[in-house]
């Protein structure tokens, strides 16, 4: 039996090791940079292995309880691990014909190897180091592109980055001053005050990364500008690095007060999804509607965030499926979308609503596929979303009905804009050109809608039981 | 040992993957695929029905599916849902049937029998689950599929339109294209939805559990805790929207008027014989969990029996009205298809009425069996006049009543069936359609509700005089001017021809054996439907009420035949002599001005508020301050630091420090001390306004 240390030590050294090595190989063999990709299938088998290892039990603490590994943890990191492999598979063909294509490999490997660190989180300096990394690896990947909506994208990405994590060193200077330790630690003995202060920096600081309002303002810009096979993979790392460090930073601090907890990010809940939805509405840019989804999905997923305060009512064991599958359901689903827009991207040079013209007649299995991720970032049942939107959504039912209340008129909202899409893929006459996908991203695309729809059907309730 | 009854719903779901790998192959082979997964389907639905009436006992099968939310899948034949599955299966039978070739010659066959398939699947899925959750599978499912095949013709030829082109309403556009309706449907239905899922999500947290049995058990539980909290009401409101917006009750009633785009074998399937009876089978599934509830809360002496008596009484109104507003524009129609979906909304109010209505009497028994025998009356007749109509339409090539007139010698057939449907719709004795609007009626009266009982009453006489507007315009009355079908109008092939013939035909016989079976009926349910226990319920003719309502639909019948048949009369030369006529028809064409004001309020609404998040959060603030105000402002504050800190480094390295080393000592030290000096104020002053800011703000940390 491999000891769970050992496990974690391959799941830093493997995407560290290759980060460094891919651009030294480089230089060596021509395809080395492809690399990358075996190297995220065995990160893929790892976390599983993992996922399944610590299925029981609470959890253990490793290296010197700097890291906490837990079954959520371990499954959050198995699907970040999953949808990044489905992205950089899907990238290959693209991303093949830059001179930056190594970059991509080894930056996206570091980028990983952050926010592994970030997901098992149990130390402030931890929190630090690794958000830092992952930070600066994410901006630098958006830049790769290297055209106008990259270096616009990156600007803005890195600028607003370098404002937020100067809020995370505050918040977790004050979250050291609170606990008076480096471990992160639930703080039960807690001014009202003082949590409130620090959970708006920390919120600010890490939300700022997922797109939460009023932090969102970079979001719309890069996700929805930059060539979208970089944000296939951007935006579900980031999202995952968002959602793990809030995940970890609320079990310290909600049970200090727990209303005011709940309160206040479901306030931020609240007006992100109201803004990502309505601002979806009226964009004629595909990319962009996905990028203020994106939005959308920052807003429910806090909803699992705001249960994590113990209150009566709150089934918090809901909320962490609900985090979970909801997150999964993001990720597939905007790693198969954004690369069916790169495809289409790639042919036409953008992707406007227009563009996707005629795709349901041309290529009718892309098309499909498409549909159905589309269908589940809905909620359509019973594919992947709409299981991930009733867990955490039934979750604060009965503390706060007006949340659940509030989240589903969003998502009746919501409908409008992805049967736009949808629309404009089959009932719009039209399109002269085709768009010719690339083998390994068609196949990428098939495969996250097929995991969709399988993981939608029961695969995911399977994967539940692991918790 | 009957898990294979699953295929009652699994069948026509394999049936649709089928189809989607068989895209590159001919176009006949789906539509026998779907024809052939539907009928295992009907046949193993029959076998179930079948045993059930045998054992007396409900048939159940199910599966674990999600441990963490305690939901099976399988399939439940009780009294209700057998029955249910049987007109559903069957119907979409012979409609796919009557589908090989009317749309024999289309282009998108995958499209159309895939979402097809799929959507007698998620139908039957609804109809047999035992639990909330994979019900609203199914019934997402449905809605889906809806939208899909309402956008089926997406290039949107004028010919597949809805409305008059060109018209407008109060300045919004009165025409839909069916790209634009099946964007409508799923907007409008998936709105109600929303209340359902909070429902679900209320039960699940009480219950533990969303199924009907468990429901059925829990009713004190659930009725009594949501009563404690004053949340009775609210939940019982937001759990039945999803029932009102899929059978296009008013409010929601205007999705279904423009779904009338789509291919007419899909209005004849989803929005006429099944999928717009979802929301009525929803109520058939509750009301009697609500009486039986209602009774617990009673039993317990708290008020909160008034709520769920109230909330019956709400939804009999809701359904009356409907019923009503839906008939008053069918009877200005000029389309085809329109009257008949006006007519379908109007119908399924009545359902609503009689399923309720019965309700308040205290027992759930006789509001059941009105609800669902004008349920099953209505899609039978109404699925055939729809296949006629698309024969027609087919026929003249045109959705306009204008269009037709004179068809009875050309489509003599047709001409016939049509005519025994329309005397089931207008409901004359001995049709089907007479004894379960009786029924209906009957719910009302027993139950002395009485506005909506009045409203059901005069809606009978406008349905009658608008099915044979309806029947004399396209097939007798003759105008001299009126030559507009040119070419050869023939009746349509045997496939077509048989599936509403039939219909017709059966609406007849089950009318003919109405007296017969009645009892039977009776004790069926009564017997084996959850949630009901078997109460004296007395059905039959009550001559206080079928006297009037005979006589107002004979007058009817009557105002129709001697305006267009005996008259041949044109009422809008005379209509649009009186302004206030004139008015009047303009309020019923534009269906109340309704959907304009939906458009003006709600749609516009949603489209300012985006527009104005956009450009002003967007574009105004997030653009002028976080990619101007802020990079400006630190490029600034970057320059200005450089400009200062290069001067003084500057003048410390080239000329202070050069200076300091010729030994002109005493100008150093005053510069050396003033930089010091400097920055040790800068340090304490920005500490203290962050301490300041830190006390003011939360008080002393800690």
């Amino acid at each position: 039996m491999i000891g769970v240390e050992i496990i974690i030590a391959l799941l830093f050294i493997i995407p560290l090791a290759g980060a460094l090595a891919i651009p030294f190989l480089e230089e060596r063999r021509k395809s080395a940079w492809s690399l990358g990709v075996i190297l995220t299938l065995t990160l893929t088998i790892l976390s599983f292995f993992l996922a399944i290892h610590t299925s029981t039990g609470g959890g253990v603490d490793v290296f010197s309880n700097t890291l906490h590994v837990d079954s959520i943890g371990s499954l959050i990191a198995f699907v970040l691990s999953l949808s990044s492999l489905i992205a950089l598979y899907g990238s290959l063909p693209i991303v093949s014909e830059w001179k930056t294509r190594a970059g991509f490999y080894s930056l996206s490997l570091l980028m990983l190897f952050g926010v592994y660190a970030l997901i098992y989180v149990a130390n402030l300096l931890v929190i630090l180091s690794a958000w830092i990394l992952a930070s600066i690896a994410s901006y630098t990947i958006v830049a790769l592109a290297k055209d106008d909506y990259s270096a616009e994208g990156a600007t803005k990405y890195a600028l607003m980055g370098s404002a937020s994590s100067t809020l995370l060193f505050l918040g977790v200077a004050l979250l050291f001053v609170i606990s008076g330790s480096l471990s992160l630690e639930p703080i039960s003995k807690i001014y009202a005050s003082t949590l409130l202060a620090t959970a708006i920096f920390l919120i600010a600081a890490i939300g700022f990364k997922m797109g939460i309002v009023p932090f969102q303002a970079w979001l719309p810009d890069t996700y929805g500008g930059v060539d979208p096979v970089l944000i296939s993979f951007v935006s579900t790392a980031a999202k995952a690095m968002a959602i793990a460090t809030l995940y970890r930073v609320a079990t310290a601090l909600a049970i200090g007060s727990p209303h005011t907890w709940l309160i206040l990010v479901a306030v931020f809940s609240i007006l992100t999804m109201f803004y990502g939805n309505i601002t979806a509405l009226v964009q004629n840019n595909a990319q962009r509607i996905l990028a203020y989804s994106s939005i959308a999905h920052a807003g429910y997923l806090l909803i699992g965030i705001a249960a994590i305060a113990p209150i009566e009512g709150i089934v918090r064991e809901w909320a962490i499926y609900g985090l979970l599958l909801q997150y999964m359901a993001y990720s597939l689903g905007k790693v198969g979308a954004f690369l069916t827009l790169a495809g289409v991207r790639k042919t036409r040079g953008r992707a406007l609503l227009e563009d996707l013209r005629g795709l349901g007649r041309r290529d009718p299995v892309i098309a499909v596929a498409f549909t159905m991720l589309l269908l589940s970032l809905m909620g359509m049942p019973p594919l992947i979303g709409f299981w991930g939107k009733l867990f955490l959504f039934a979750s604060v039912a009965f503390a706060a009905p007006w949340l659940t209340l509030i989240a589903l008129l969003n998502t009746a909202i919501s409908v409008a804009y992805y049967a736009r899409i949808i629309k404009a893929v089959y009932f719009e006459a039209g399109g002269r050109e085709g768009v010719v996908f690339h083998t390994t991203l068609r196949q990428a695309v098939i495969v996250a809608a097929i995991l969709t729809v399988v993981f939608g059907l029961g695969l995911g309730q399977i994967l539940l039981t692991l918790i | 040992m009957h898990e294979f009854t699953i295929a009652a719903w699994l069948t026509p779901y394999i049936g649709a993957a089928i189809i989607l790998l068989l895209y590159k192959t001919g176009d006949r082979v789906k539509g026998y695929v779907a024809v052939l997964s539907i009928l295992i389907a009907a046949l193993v639905s029959t076998y179930a029905a079948l045993l059930v009436h045998e054992h007396g006992k409900p048939l159940y099968v199910a599966f674990e599916w999600v441990e963490s939310l305690d939901v099976t899948i399988g399939a439940y034949f009780d009294s209700l849902s057998s029955l249910m599955a049987l007109v559903v299966s069957w119907l979409s039978f012979l409609i796919a049937v009557y589908s090989l070739e009317y749309m024999g010659e289309d282009p998108g066959q995958t499209r159309y029998w895939f979402f097809f398939s799929f959507f007698v699947g998620s139908m039957m899925l609804l109809v047999l689950s035992d639990n909330l959750i994979t019900m609203f599978i199914g019934w997402e499912g449905t809605g889906l599929a809806s939208y899909a095949l309402i956008g089926h013709w997406f290039t949107d030829e004028e010919e597949r339109w809805v409305g008059d082109p060109g018209r407008k309403a109060l300045g919004i556009q009165m025409w839909f294209e069916p790209s634009h309706s099946g964007l409508r449907a799923l907007v409008f239905t998936r709105l109600g939805d929303v209340g359902l899922l909070v429902g679900i999500a209320v039960l699940h947290l009480i219950l533990g559990s969303t199924g009907f049995y468990e429901i059925l058990e829990g009713a004190k539980e659930w009725s009594s805790l949501l009563y404690m909290r004053g949340l009775l009401g609210i939940f019982l409101a937001l759990f039945i929207l999803g029932a009102l917006a899929k059978s296009a009750q008013f409010p929601f009633h205007e999705w279904l008027v423009t779904a009338m785009t789509g291919p007419t074998s899909v209005s004849a399937l989803i929005h006429a014989a099944t999928m717009v009876k979802a929301g009525v089978y929803f109520l058939l599934r509750f009301v009697p969990i609500f009486v039986v509830a209602e009774h617990a809360l009673e039993y317990l002496h708290l008020p909160g029996a008034g709520i769920i008596k109230d909330f019956f009484a709400y939804i009999a109104l809701i359904g009356a009205f409907t019923a009503f507003l839906m008939a008053t524009m069918a009877v200005v129609s000029r389309e085809l298809k329109l009257i008949l979906a006006f007519s379908t909304a109007s119908q399924l109010g009545y359902m609503f009425l009689g399923t309720a209505a019965g309700a308040l009497t205290g027992e759930s028994l006789l509001g059941v069996i009105a609800g669902f025998s004008h349920l099953a009356s209505h899609a039978i007749f109404k699925a055939s006049l729809f296949l006629a109509a698309g024969a027609i339409i087919h026929a003249v090539h045109s959705r306009f009543i204008d269009d037709m007139g004179g068809l009875a010698k050309d489509m003599r057939v047709t001409f016939i069936a049509m005519t025994l449907a329309a005397l089931s719709l207008a409901g004359l004795p001995p049709f089907m359609g007479f004894w379960s609007k009786d029924m209906v009626l009957l719910a009302g009266y027993e139950s002395k509700a009485s506005i909506p009982l009045l409203l059901g009453v005069v809606t009978a006489g406008l349905t009658a005089a608008y099915t044979f507007r309806m029947i004399f315009r396209v097939f007798l009355y003759k105008t001299s001017g009126d030559s507009h079908h040119e070419h050869h109008v023939h009746e349509p092939g045997k496939l077509m021809l048989v599936p509403y013939t039939l219909l017709a035909i059966l609406s007849l016989l089950f009318g003919l054996a109405w007296p017969f079976i009645e009892e039977g009926i009776l004790e069926w349910f009564a017997r084996g439907t959850l949630g009901i226990e078997e109460g004296v319920v007395h059905i039959g003719i009550e001559p206080e009420l079928a006297a009037p309502t005979l006589t107002i639909v004979f007058a009817g019948i009557f105002i129709s035949y001697y305006v267009y048949q005996y008259r041949l009369a044109t009422p809008m030369t005379y209509i649009s002599r009186n302004s206030i006529l004139n008015f009047l028809h303009k309020f019923l064409y534009d269906r109340w001005f309704i959907n304009s004001i939906y458009y003006k309020v709600l749609v516009r609404g949603f489209r300012t508020l985006s527009v104005v998040t956009y450009k002003f959060i967007d574009r105004l603030v997030v653009d002028n301050f976080y990619h101007i105000f802020l990079p400006t402002s630190f490029m600034r504050l970057a320059l200005d630091t450089r400009a200062k800190l290069e001067h003084w480094i500057d003048e410390g390295f080239h000329i202070y420090l050069v200076n300091g080393i010729l030994g002109i000592s005493g100008r150093v030290r005053r510069i050396q001390n003033g930089i010091l000096n400097y920055y040790i104020v800068m340090l304490w002053l920005g500490l203290s306004i962050i301490l300041i800011f830190l006390w003011l703000l939360m008080g002393w940390p800690i």
